[in-house]
């Protein structure tokens, strides 16, 4: 039996004990051991790829506790599509930080539960049950805490708290809400469209898990009032942030509700409920609240953090709808903001990196200084106001027919003013960096060093592959994934 | 009859002028210097892939293509002969814009305007030959987003506040746009256009129309979304005006037209008992600008307010739904936009060369300037409607289209507007040349026109006024052959 994709959660753990085992100065061999892993994780990942695409399966137990209990990984679409995306943004994000951290301190240490995440994300994506699910989100928290408080200042420590409160509080939700649910249904596989068993449990339980269940994992995901810990958690270094905040953690977070959802509860389970509504309330207040915050940031990076905030809940918002355009929609954003979010961090990173600016009142004139860059961050933002033909533009257009679809108009009105809220949170930025005054003047050569240049070039211009191209990458896995669920 | 094999010319006339905005857009010195030219070679260029179409496609055949990404349909592009007659019109206007452009100061930032201006104009022709209302938007915001970036580049506050307003026009007609998209995705699940229409009554049908038809009339200043149109005529640079009033508000008409006849269709229209308020839009529109234009001292603003009236006639037969009505609205497309330019040519010089804005300081203005103001008068008087010139030509269409429509209050608002426009027009030109105290003094010229823009000049007059006056009125022919596509059988 072929089990080679889930090397792909114990790669890097190997490759992390390695680097662990360089000495503080190792630059080369870290540097050699931290792109391979990435790189060899993502082949084994999108080996799996046309066999899943095709209607195939992997599935893999590592112990089985008891009859319902078990680690088991399986590698089917929905799972595929999360452990694809982040195992080659990671690529990405793997130079960019080795390029970014050459003057930090304690980069063994970063670059092992770098690495580590990445385990812990192909673990969460790979999960066949809420348990192994579970086991492998808190492992992520977990390993991602030395990289929230990198910088060992007190704001990272207080911001590191924060956060590791937030992840056990939820975490103990998830636990509480999974062990009922296992009690209830007998089994925690994920079963698309919906455990069968459920029909038969106590409804107002079953409501009561789903709330525990979901507050569990919205935490991670960022619906309001359980965001505050992605603003704070801003104070780590930019990779961490482009990362873990913008594609690893909070896609796990979102991605969790999507196994709820569509693989424990299912559809017609959740329409017979009524907690769409409440899923969908929830979305759309964080989508609105989320961007007014956002237009009152000065700090560059808290303004992402913010926007990250309400483009997930755009995720939330699809999955809410029980449509299948909207559920489209939702995956297509999970992919398409990923990509775009990723972008605008790399891009932050460079303008702090080369000049030290990290307030947008700061940013007048500096298209100067790094033209390309602030192109960049133009492109991604573009993006992420759903122009086309860059990714974000299908996500949108499948999102607001879902709305349609579900007969729920007015949430299709949440999401565009939430689409002119962006624009007035980005385009200010575009316009200050290349129409205002500044102090900034070009320098010769490169604008930027070539390892935190070159990957966000080539990430901006997936963007636009992504969007043109979504029917020959995303959309066909995604189709797969409906197919299953509806 | 619709015809599917590879039809490259389409994308090849849109990507060349791309590539060359790009490559002003990155160039070094020499190209900041020979940037207009340039474009002007890419659009000739452009001019020359499509030119051989025009046998088919005059003949009435329908050119389609369609690639297979940008999902969810695909890009297509659509050669009928309203799309062909407005890519050409576009690249020839176009053409004679980048020559007046010249003008614009080499500066640093000279390099950027360049740019940008091809890059429009680029979007401008991806635009009229896109094939489906997916394709058409992607044009559709390309462009609008790629002119913030004229209209901003003098960098001084109200430019920048003039481009605010903008962005946010820009922005919300995009926003709704896209809702009209998605209603018509749940619905028809198709976005390519037919003859007669593809949409079907049903409740995403008004948000629909509503939507698309708001982004058009915001891109071309309908009232009540017209309020942009002010601040940036005042304050961008002169080429940018030039290429808004010739090219960006035509877009705007040509949304308008594609939607009510192909996606629509003008039956649905009329039993949804929109035409009045649509007309009453358009009226009110004419009206409006009329009037404000009267009370507008700024030169520039009054030709703003001048555009959109003008605009408003364009809109008003298009919503007359008539065969002879089109025909007065697409003719007054083709001539609204040479004499509108020459009219901001001649306004550009002015304030140029004698720093003067304001239209009550223009007294004898005519003997500093003689050619420019010669220029501007020839202009004036075939906009307010002088007999047998070109707009005399489209009011009398309008007015035919009005009367079989069975709305003859309509020929009277033609009449008064025209006196309207008179009253603004007029007077300008009577005191450029008989205003001021000291006159027929040839020490007062101080006329210096580059050739560019002199070259500019002659060949819009000569556009403006010859075909007019020729027994073979081609564009005119262009106009009825159009309408008699668009209403067969009529």
């Amino acid at each position: 039996m072929d089990i080679s994709p889930f090397w792909a959660v114990f790669l890097p753990v190997l490759g992390a004990v390695l680097i662990a085992c360089c000495k503080e100065d190792w630059e080369r061999p870290r540097q050699a051991l931290a792109v391979s892993t990435s790189v060899l994780t993502c082949a084994l990942v999108a080996r799996a790829w046309p066999v899943v695409l095709q209607g195939g399966e992997y599935r893999f137990t590592i112990i089985q506790i008891s009859p319902g209990l078990s680690v088991t990984f399986a590698a089917e679409p929905l799972g595929l599509l999360f452990a694809m995306l982040a195992s080659m943004l990671w690529i990405f994000a793997t130079f960019y930080a080795l390029s970014y951290m050459t003057q930090e301190h304690h980069r063994r240490r970063f670059f092992t539960c770098y690495t580590l995440a990445l385990s812990a994300t192909m673990g969460v994506a790979f999960s066949a049950n809420l348990f192994t699910l579970y086991i492998f989100y808190e492992y992520l928290a977990l390993i991602t805490y030395p990289l929230v408080i990198h910088k060992q200042t007190a704001e990272a420590y207080a911001a590191g708290t924060k956060y590791i409160i937030y992840c056990f509080g939820s975490g103990a939700l998830i636990f509480l809400g999974m062990f009922s649910l296992g009690g209830f249904a007998g089994t925690l596989d994920f079963t698309p469209g919906g455990l069968p068993e459920l029909a038969t449990t106590d409804r107002r339980v079953l409501a009561l898990i789903f709330v525990a269940l979901i507050t569990g994992f919205g935490v991670k995901a960022a619906l309001m009032p359980l965001h505050s810990w992605l603003p704070a958690a801003m104070v780590a270094p930019t990779p961490v942030s482009a990362l873990l905040h913008a594609v690893a953690i909070v896609k796990a977070g979102v991605f969790g509700i999507l196994r709820v959802s569509y693989y424990l509860y299912g559809p017609e389970s959740l329409q017979s409920l009524g907690l769409a509504g409440i899923l969908a309330a929830a979305a759309a207040g964080t989508i609105i609240m989320a961007s007014v915050l956002a237009i009152r940031q000065d700090k560059l990076k808290a303004r992402l953090a913010y926007s990250t905030i309400g483009q997930l809940s755009y995720i939330i918002l699809g999955a809410a709808l029980l449509s299948p355009y909207g559920l489209t929609g939702g995956l297509a954003h999970l992919v398409n903001h990923a990509l775009l979010k990723i972008v605008l961090f790399f891009c932050a990173g460079v303008i702090a990196h080369e000049t030290g600016a990290t307030h947008i009142s700061q940013l007048g004139g500096i298209g100067r200084r790094l033209p390309y860059t602030c192109f960049f961050f133009t492109l991604a933002s573009l993006g992420l106001i759903g122009v086309l033909p860059l990714a974000g533009y299908i996500s949108k257009l499948y999102l607001l027919a879902g709305s349609l679809q579900a007969d729920k108009p007015l949430l299709g009105l949440v999401l565009l003013g939430s689409a002119v809220l962006s624009a007035v949170y980005y385009l200010p930025i575009i316009i200050a960096a290349y129409f205002q005054e500044g102090t900034y003047v070009r320098t010769p050569g490169l604008e930027s060093s070539p390892g935190l240049f070159f990957p966000t070039a080539v990430l901006t211009v997936f963007c636009f592959v992504f969007g043109l191209f979504a029917h020959q990458t995303t959309l066909p896995l995604i189709n797969r994934i409906i197919m299953a669920v509806f | 009859m619709t015809q599917t094999a590879l039809l490259w010319q389409p994308a090849v006339a849109v990507l060349i002028p791309l590539g060359f905005a790009l490559f002003l857009g990155v160039g070094g010195k020499a190209v900041r210097e020979k940037g207009s030219y340039l474009s002007v070679c890419a659009l000739a260029a452009s001019f020359l892939v499509l030119a051989p179409l025009a046998d088919d496609v005059w003949g009435g055949q329908v050119l389609t293509v369609n690639y297979p990404f940008l999902p969810p349909f695909g890009l297509s592009f659509q050669i009928d002969q309203l799309s062909l007659a407005m890519a050409v019109l576009f690249q020839l206007l176009g053409a004679v814009a980048a020559l007046y452009s010249v003008a614009v100061r080499p500066t640093g930032e000279a390099r950027r305007f360049q740019a940008a201006f091809l890059f429009v104009l680029a979007c401008a022709l991806g635009l009229v030959l896109a094939g489906d209302l997916l394709s058409l938007f992607l044009f559709f915001e390309a462009m609008s987003l790629a002119f913030f970036v004229l209209v901003i580049h003098r960098g001084d506050k109200p430019s920048v506040d003039a481009t605010i307003k903008y962005l946010y026009m820009t922005v919300g007609g995009g926003v709704l746009y896209f809702a009209a998209l998605a209603a018509v995705f749940v619905s028809a699940g198709s976005f390519h256009w037919q003859e007669g229409g593809f949409l079907v009554p049903g409740p995403f049908l008004l948000p629909a129309f509503f939507g698309f038809a708001a982004a058009f009339a915001l891109k071309s200043g309908l009232f009540p979304l017209h309020f942009w149109m002010a601040d940036v005529y005042g304050n961008a640079p002169v080429p940018a005006v030039v290429l808004s009033s010739m090219v960006l508000l035509k877009t705007g008409a040509y949304g308008m037209t594609r939607i009510i006849h192909h996606v629509f269709g003008a039956e649905l229209l009329l039993q949804q008992g929109w035409q009045q308020v649509l007309l009453s839009m358009a009226a009110f529109t004419i009206l409006y600008g009329s009037v404000c234009a009267f009370s507008q001292r700024d030169l520039l603003r009054r030709l703003a307010y001048s555009s959109m009236a003008q605009l408003g006639y364009v809109y008003l037969g298009i919503f007359l739904l008539t065969p002879a009505a089109l025909v007065g609205s697409i003719y007054h497309i083709m001539s609204h936009a040479v004499l509108k330019g020459t009219m901001l040519v001649c306004a550009g010089e002015i304030v140029d060369q004698t720093g003067k804005r304001n239209v009550d300081q223009m007294a004898g203005i005519g003997w500093q300037l003689p050619l420019t103001m010669a220029a501007f008068s020839l202009a004036a008087l075939t906009v307010v409607g002088l007999p047998p010139l070109n707009v005399f030509i489209s009011k009398w269409y309008l007015s035919v289209g009005a009367l079989a429509a069975g709305q003859p209050l309509l020929v009277v608002l033609l009449l008064v507007s025209s006196i309207l426009n008179a009253a603004y027009f007029l007077p300008m030109v009577v005191t450029a040349f008989f205003g001021g105290e000291e006159r027929h003094q040839k020490s007062l010229r101080c006329e210096r026109l580059s050739w560019s823009t002199l070259l500019a000049l002659v060949l819009l007059v000569a556009a403006g006024v010859v075909f007019a006056l020729t027994p073979d009125n081609w564009p005119l022919r262009w106009a009825e052959g159009i309408a008699t596509a668009f209403w067969p059988g009529k």
